[in-house]
């Protein structure tokens, strides 16, 4: 006998399903996805995995300072939400998608 | 609000599309809010008040209290019991999950104390709980107040439809 979860819950009494692209664009909606940062969010898409330092220097952006900072609360935001990943390895952070937003992350790998 | 995101140069109302319900397809439970389905519970909200009236010894089935509908909200005495139904309503005619009612913890901080059953996998109706206040005080039930949350369960093997006076919402 197993509980029904909240993803399980959700298709049943709303049809909505939690984990498609609708539905992570919905949450990503809601943390302010300015152009910097769905830029580099469109970066990690096709690189996998990388430090949001790496990721801005891939976008030609400022590496430093401001432009760090909106990235990195954007990045922490959707680690809350379960969309992203961060490891830590020595000083620095690794991003990455998590397997619920493997769908994400192909759609703004394709996506210009 | 609505987002609008750039994909090969046209422009796709993500939110929109997402919150877009077809009304004519039957859902699980009907009338349920989006921000009261919790981890691995729905939270349900009080619909109808009924008071019970009987007379003399009650002997079920023969002598059985009948319920009266009143208006909210409703100031509940201590010591009282009435009857009390929600304004979601389980339609399970595509699931066939097994539910236990619990109550929200919020109640019986206030002194209510709530009596529930379970439901079938065939269910369809509204549930309906008992309130007794067991507080010294006396307590104010408004209409869209949380009563109770409900926890589905797969069942295994196949099942049954019952056929109970009291199930599909029929009798109060």
């Amino acid at each position: 006998m197993a509980m029904i979860g909240y993803t399980q819950l959700m298709k049943d009494i709303f049809d909505v399903d939690k984990t498609s692209v609708e539905a992570l664009f919905d949450t990503l909606a809601k943390h302010k996805p300015s152009e910097l940062r769905m830029k580099t969010l469109r970066k990690l898409a096709q690189v996998e995995e990388e430090t949001i330092s790496g990721l801005l220097k891939l976008a030609g952006e400022n590496n430093t300072g401001g432009t760090y900072k909106t990235v990195n609360l954007f990045f922490t935001l959707l680690e809350k939400d379960n969309i992203l990943y961060a490891e830590k390895r020595g000083h620095r952070e690794y991003w990455r998608f998590t397997e619920r937003s493997k769908d994400l992350q192909i759609f703004l790998s394709h996506s210009e | 609000m609505s987002v609008v995101y750039k994909q090969n140069g046209f422009f796709i109302d993500i939110r929109e599309k997402f919150l877009n319900r077809d009304y004519s397809k039957i859902y699980m439970i009907e009338n349920c809010r989006e921000s009261n389905v919790q981890s691995c519970t729905v939270d349900l909200r009080l619909g109808k008040l009924f008071t019970l009236k009987a007379s003399g010894t009650l002997d079920p089935p023969k002598n059985m209290p009948t319920p009266q509908e009143t208006e909210l909200p409703y100031m509940l005495s201590p010591g009282e019991y009435i009857l009390a139904s929600t304004i979601e309503r389980i339609n399970q005619t595509k699931t066939k999950y097994a539910a236990i009612i619990a109550p929200l913890s919020r109640t019986f901080r206030i002194g209510l104390s709530i009596q529930s059953g379970m439901v079938h996998p065939t269910y369809q109706g509204e549930i309906i709980v008992g309130i007794k206040n067991i507080s010294p005080h006396k307590i104010r039930l408004r209409r869209g107040m949380g009563l109770v949350h409900l926890c589905f369960f797969d069942v295994k093997s196949d099942i049954i439809p019952i056929h109970r006076g009291y199930q599909h919402g029929k009798v109060i």
